[in-house]
């Protein structure tokens, strides 16, 4: 299911690159997203052995496996806004 | 358990030398994305127990975890390398395209060499209107 959370944050991403500002540096985040969904595939992909591609639960600390893919996308977040905050701190 | 570390460990290898790779071949695009998706995997794994915060970091031991880096951990950095060498290309595209072509057909498509300024440009097409 994290594959499906990132993909979606890439394609808002990529969509928020060309509504929004350059500012927002939206097409590093969604370089960072997109860069991610490939290699969650790759790992689907190359891990896959029978059942369900997409699983919506996780063996793992976080049950749920939309919740895991929600957390998965912080540390990303937290790094397109501490280069956001970097760049306007240079540019003052 | 650690097909990270090899994207992880290529990650480190490009950020250390973008400074040294020319900017047309756009090294933080490739950055951008190893970085994206070891941080993110790092995370899955970290749930998933297979990664923990302490020494020696990975729960499974080298036999298990050699096998999965050159299974998963190789592609999928070979993956990226290719998405990011396709993006290059692209975007290198047009100048290559543009390259190629002969200043006469350039005149004719582009009223003067495509990546001029319009200053050139119209430095260009004045020369052209004096001489006849």
């Amino acid at each position: 299911m994290w594959l499906v959370t990132t993909s979606i944050a890439a394609a808002g991403a990529t969509l928020g690159r060309f509504v929004l500002p350059r500012d927002y540096k939206l097409g590093f985040l969604a370089l960072m997203l997109w860069g991610a969904a490939a290699m969650i595939l790759v790992d689907h992909i190359l891990g896959y052995e029978g059942g369900a591609f997409l699983e919506k639960t996780t063996d793992g600390m976080v049950k749920n496996g939309a919740m895991l893919g929600a957390i998965m996308l912080a540390p990303v977040l937290m790094t397109w806004v501490v280069s956001l905050l970097i760049s306007k701190l240079k540019r003052r | 358990m650690a097909c990270f570390v090899v994207p992880a460990g290529t990650a480190i290898v490009t950020t250390v030398i973008r400074k040294k790779i020319p900017e047309k071949y756009h090294i933080d695009w490739l950055n951008a994305m190893l970085w994206g998706g070891v941080v993110m995997l790092a995370v899955e794994h970290v749930s998933h127990g297979e990664v923990v915060l302490y020494p020696p970091f990975l729960t499974a031991g080298i036999p298990e975890v050699l096998p999965e880096m050159l299974k998963v951990g190789v592609p999928m950095t070979l993956v990226i390398l290719l998405v990011w060498g396709v993006m290059v290309a692209v975007a290198r595209g047009g100048f290559l395209l543009d390259s190629k072509l002969s200043p006469s057909y350039n005149y004719a498509v582009f009223g003067g060499c495509p990546h001029a300024g319009a200053k050139e440009i119209h430095q260009d097409t004045a020369v052209r209107q004096d001489s006849v």
